[in-house]
């Protein structure tokens, strides 16, 4: 069971609500925004609109392991861009393609606020400076 | 309730304080073509083609949000404002695929009345030519995601005078479409109640009956 937080009164709860049950399973599925959208009392058009606009939400099941490299202007100024190109190929995947090779998956991800790390990338979700190539 | 007078294009006209300056035009005689507006719903105020000069104001203001006021002058028709409306409508028709010929809302659609309005007798920027779907699971509608042009009406009546709420806007940018429920085929939302105000209120021929389109084009679910 995740705590109790003190959510906003819905609508305004929805992207809490939102990131709770991502936090859970995983990803947002079908049945998932499904059952936000009867649980807050949503239209369901209205919930999946929200959940599609944040990139932040995903909707489908990510890879086991998923890779991101900052884009952020530090990490940009210090090779991020070469950097994902050189983590595709060594990792045989598509940047920002979600299902990559069904085991890794590398995305470019908006400043973290680790600017003093720059270059910086995510393993899993633990951040790390990396060498530009 | 108070009137004002103000001064469209050199012609003074007068109306009811705070009514939106569409109306002021209106009562000028001055058509502005507008696609996202709708006298009925809420406005959005996305399409800017209603977009006017307000003499003291830093930029051009949407006459479907502005407030008419006492003594306000407004230009419609300077050239920025005129290359400006024509620019919109050329990208939207970049933007999605209209081709007008094979359309059943041909002769009827407010997208080719805005480019009749504009003089628009050639897009000056590259056609996108999107992939897109339609959408034909609704027995009595069609859903043709090609000619939509994201006004949002169909949102705003199924929402704010059906209450239905079948229509949302979904992702971002130039990813943006419209879904009917969660991203479900339309004929499988259960709280469409068929009433068809989306399919009246669409300026163009994304949102059709099927009884306008010539028979035996379209499979029925």
């Amino acid at each position: 069971m995740a705590p109790e937080t003190p959510f906003p009164q819905p609508p305004g709860r929805l992207i809490e609500v939102l990131h709770q049950r991502q936090q859970q399973h995983g990803h947002l599925s079908r049945t998932t925004l499904a059952m936000v959208a009867q649980e807050l009392r949503l239209p369901p058009a209205h919930v999946y609109g929200v959940a599609s606009f944040y990139h932040l939400f995903r909707l489908t099941p990510p890879t086991p392991h998923r890779c991101g490299i900052c884009f952020g202007t530090a990490c940009l100024l210090r090779g991020a861009a070469a950097l994902a190109a050189a983590q595709a190929q060594r990792l045989g995947v598509r940047l920002d393609d979600p299902a990559g090779d069904g085991l890794w998956s590398l995305e470019t991800v908006s400043c973290l606020g680790a600017c003093g790390l720059a270059p910086v990338l995510v393993m899993d979700g633990v951040p790390r400076r990396a060498e530009a190539p | 309730m108070a009137v004002v007078t103000l001064q469209v294009n050199d012609t003074t006209v007068a109306v009811p304080a705070g009514v939106p300056l569409l109306q002021a035009l209106a009562a000028a005689g001055v058509a502005l073509p507008t696609l996202c507006h709708h006298p009925r719903l809420s406005p959005v105020a996305a399409c800017r083609l209603c977009l006017v000069e307000l003499e003291g104001a830093s930029r051009p203001l949407p006459a479907c949000v502005t407030a008419a006021a006492e003594g306000q002058r407004l230009r419609t028709d300077t050239p920025a404002l005129q290359a400006g409306r024509r620019l919109i409508v050329e990208l939207l028709f970049a933007e999605g695929n209209h081709p007008c010929a094979v359309c059943v809302a041909n002769g009827d659609c407010e997208l080719q009345d805005a480019a009749r309005h504009v003089g628009m007798d050639l897009v000056s920027v590259p056609y996108r030519h999107p992939s897109r779907q339609v959408d034909a699971s609704h027995p009595l509608f069609l859903l043709d995601h090609h000619r939509c042009i994201l006004c949002s009406r169909c949102v705003r009546v199924c929402d704010e005078i059906e209450g239905a709420h079948v229509w949302a806007m979904a992702n971002r940018g130039s990813a943006t479409r419209l879904i009917a429920g969660l991203d479900q085929p339309w004929g499988t939302v259960d709280s469409c109640t068929s009433c068809g105000k989306c399919v009246a209120v669409c300026p163009t021929g994304a949102l059709v009956a099927r009884e306008d389109v010539p028979l035996g084009r379209w499979p029925t679910p």
